[in-house]
């Protein structure tokens, strides 16, 4: 016999969330075990954001398409430090190389390079801390001493 | 959880540390502390009794830190008669637990804020700023040489730990953040000791008295406006605004707090913040310990001090 149709991966992790939330960590006794019971829960709710979206390569696509940008903008401005940094496969090591030149030349090219990758990385980090929101919550409920 | 093998290694680790035979009973581990797995262990001793005591356990280099500087500092300390809990015993091998770990007596009194535990504890902060080095017995550390190493071996030393456990690609806002902290390194005029992770949370008290400033593990030689920002930027945040924080300490203990300066360590704190964090993923995808609270850090906690960093200084 087979199943009629099988239930699908995120139907049974919200199941799984709203039992650990509703059902299992309100019962745990013990500051440590209720803790992690509150942190499996807004890991859980991570794994749906990752199940959903290849999110490692949405990030790189976004920083490589800024760097092509930033390509055109030092096109004027053949410094050996701009060229160098662009030669990285690694988009990150790339950005990585150009943000720290940006620090130490300064200039007008340097700050539209910043303007460039900035709005990218800030909107990367705001993504991934709304995925990870419910870990947050979890952790911080749990900072000891904290208001 | 701690094994009933190792409980077995544990007894007769203390039994040799106290020099009487004794045996374990109810160990709990505590909530508090990221850094280390923390456990509240009750033991009956032959002719002691009975009595409590702290097994704080490293957890695979985790947030950068190591015993063996804490161990010597905290035994450092309560021979200069600051409220520091006693350390029993230092085990550095993996043998027992795992993992490194020490014993310490175990200090009644709870960590939870309250305002009228603040004035006792910064009264000890600021003594802690105000011991003679060189009549301390912390030649361990690295004493800083230029006028802004204090400043620049920081923003090397948390490079480092961010580099050696980076999991997968470098975060080009961390590296970014790190050549602006090097570039903007202030001068400092007297290296004193610094505490590392200043706060509630992390001392003890009871009826308003002081008992405890605990956490050790990133105490170093360095610039005391390093331990100011970390108070009223990190742990004390919600304790009372950074002005109100700013007005207090000069009210409390005498300090006076340039701004500018206390932007940049502000800044240097929230860089140590994103770059021990970093540790946390690399632990948890390494699958060395798949601990939740390792996901929390190398995550979100990590990014919420890096968007406070880049929002701040870049």
């Amino acid at each position: 016999m087979t199943l009629p149709v099988a239930p699908d991966v995120e139907t049974i992790l919200d199941s799984c969330i709203e039992t650990l939330r509703d059902v299992v960590a309100p019962s745990v006794e013990g500051d440590w075990p209720r803790y992690n019971a509150e942190l499996m829960v807004g890991s859980l709710e991570y794994v749906k954001h990752l199940l959903r979206e290849d999110i490692d390569a949405s990030r790189r696509e976004e920083l490589s398409r800024a760097l092509d940008q930033v390509k055109e903008i030092v096109a004027a401005d053949p410094a050996p430090e701009w060229a160098e940094a662009l030669q990285e496969e690694s988009p990150f090591e790339a950005a990585s190389r150009l943000l720290v030149a940006c620090q130490n030349s300064g200039g007008e090219v340097a700050e539209r390079i910043r303007a460039t990758l900035h709005p990218v990385l800030h909107a990367q980090i705001d993504a991934e801390m709304a995925r990870t929101m419910g870990l947050f919550s979890a952790f911080a409920r749990n900072m000891v001493g904290a208001k | 959880m701690i094994s009933q093998e190792q409980v077995r290694g544990l007894e007769a680790h203390l039994s040799s540390a106290l020099g009487e035979p004794c045996t374990l009973g109810r160990t709990d581990r505590m909530s508090m502390g990221q850094s280390r797995a923390m456990y509240i262990a009750e033991l009956e001793c032959e002719r002691s009794g009975r009595r409590k005591v702290v097994v704080r356990v490293e957890q695979w280099g985790l947030l950068g830190g190591e015993s063996r500087d804490e161990v010597r500092v905290m035994r450092a300390l309560r021979g200069e008669g600051l409220p520091v809990a006693e350390v029993i015993s230092y085990e550095p091998s993996c043998e027992i637990l795992g993992q490194p770990f020490f014993v310490m007596e175990f200090v009644e009194g709870t960590s939870v804020f309250t305002r009228e535990s603040l004035d006792p504890y910064v009264d000890s902060l600021a003594r802690l700023h105000r011991l003679e080095l060189s009549a301390i017995d912390i030649d361990f550390f690295e004493m800083p040489k230029g006028p802004r190493d204090s400043a620049l071996l920081q923003v090397e030393r948390w490079y480092d730990v961010y580099r050696s456990g980076l999991a997968g690609e470098p975060s080009p806002l961390v590296e970014e953040a790190a050549q602006w902290l090097r570039n903007n390194a202030p001068e400092t005029e007297q290296p004193r000791l610094v505490h590392g992770d200043p706060g509630p949370g992390n001392y003890l008290h009871e009826g308003g008295e002081l008992r405890a400033l605990v956490d050790w593990e990133f105490t170093h030689l360095g610039d005391p406006e390093e331990d100011w920002a970390y108070l009223i930027a990190m742990r004390g945040m919600g304790v009372m605004t950074e002005d109100a924080w700013v007005a207090y300490l000069a009210d409390q203990v005498g300090i006076e707090l340039d701004r500018d300066r206390l932007a940049y360590w502000i800044a240097l704190n929230l860089y140590k913040g994103a770059c021990i964090d970093q540790t946390a993923l690399g632990i948890f995808i390494r699958r060395e310990y798949l601990a939740p609270n390792l996901l929390a850090i190398g995550t979100c906690i990590h990014l919420s001090a890096l968007k406070r960093l880049a929002d701040t200084v870049l």
